[in-house]
């Protein structure tokens, strides 16, 4: 516990330090034992394994998506294929109900607006991004 | 800071998976602690908390190079996790989310009064945010106050700001509740 006033550098009086030492004394957790500590840290091992696991396969995945996302979307489509090309089926299925964002990215219109629109539809408010950007982002 | 040496370069191991581990000894018990307090007394958030960070942390120690800013930086995540952990807690219990399991906490006894505790934990979660979390990490924890003012991100200034601020509410606050009790000294 601090002995330096908060707001003039002196020691604190010692009703004030009574009175931090009450509520030091009545909240606080009980100590942890061996057990509960090996138990939480074999729970951060596992879950800095299972990240680390993660981390080394994601970019083989990612790379192996897309790869499969692009021959999909640029192939030639034969005549009378019965498989449609991606960006055909995304364009048709959007078609009249899609979102104005979506129309447009599928219509052709990749304009700055149309993606600044899309971004702002889907951005979290300023403090979950905040949260996002320290717990989740990199 | 407390444990800060853990990550200074003479005691700091090479291996990061060796700093990684003296790291969670190191701070794992104040970090449960800290965020114990500022959850109202929660063992299985605090630890939940204290897991989020600690995570954090390991990516984090392959970036920092041995002066005590990573301590800073994981009390911070804390602090925060804390936080975050007390707002989604808000809100499941507003929609009466919360499971009956999250309400029967199974974790051993804290130590106090149980009456009393209820009362500080109540006390502390009316203050606004930023002065709980400096009354708690300065007068609880004992961190000092430029340290508290790097991990909430704040100027010395503000810190004792709130510091005064929340120590006057809580008095105020707790006063009848302390004039009944004599803390004997084998409490803690």
């Amino acid at each position: 516990m601090s002995d330096e006033h908060p707001t003039t550098s002196s020691p604190l009086d010692p009703e004030e330090r009574h009175f931090l030492s009450q509520i030091d004394a009545h909240y606080q957790p009980a100590p942890m034992t061996p057990a509960r500590r090996a138990a939480l840290d074999a729970r951060v091992r596992e879950r800095v394994e299972r990240r680390g696991l993660r981390g080394r396969l994601a970019p083989g995945l990612v790379a192996a998506s897309v790869a499969a996302l692009a021959v999909w979307i640029v192939l030639p489509v034969e005549e009378g294929s019965v498989v449609e090309s991606g960006l055909r089926v995304a364009a048709r299925d959007v078609g009249a109900q899609g979102s104005p964002w979506e129309s447009r990215l599928f219509h052709g219109d990749l304009g700055d607006s149309a993606l600044e629109e899309a971004e702002g539809e889907f951005a979290l408010p300023a403090d979950y991004a905040a949260i996002a950007s320290v717990f989740i982002d990199e | 800071m407390e444990g800060a040496t853990s990550l200074s370069p003479a005691v700091a191991e090479p291996d990061l998976e060796a700093r990684f581990d003296a790291f969670v000894a190191a701070h794992r018990d104040r970090a449960v602690r800290l965020a114990w307090r500022l959850l109202g007394g929660d063992q299985a958030a605090a630890e939940d908390v204290t897991q989020d960070a600690l995570v954090s942390a390991y990516r984090g120690l392959a970036r920092f190079r041995g002066d005590s800013s990573i301590d800073t930086w994981f009390y911070r995540i804390v602090v925060r996790q804390a936080y975050s952990h007390l707002r989604w807690r808000k809100v499941r219990e507003r929609f009466g989310r919360v499971e009956a399991d999250e309400a029967h906490d199974p974790s051993p006894a804290a130590q106090g009064d149980p009456a009393l505790r209820e009362q500080i934990a109540r006390a502390l979660e009316a203050l606004p945010r930023n002065q709980r979390d400096a009354f708690v990490l300065v007068h609880l924890e004992g961190f000092t106050v430029s340290e508290t003012a790097g991990i909430m991100g704040k100027a010395t200034g503000t810190v004792k700001s709130h510091l005064h601020r929340a120590l006057g509410k809580l008095r105020a606050q707790l006063r009848d509740a302390f004039e009944s009790t004599e803390v004997s000294p084998d409490v803690r």
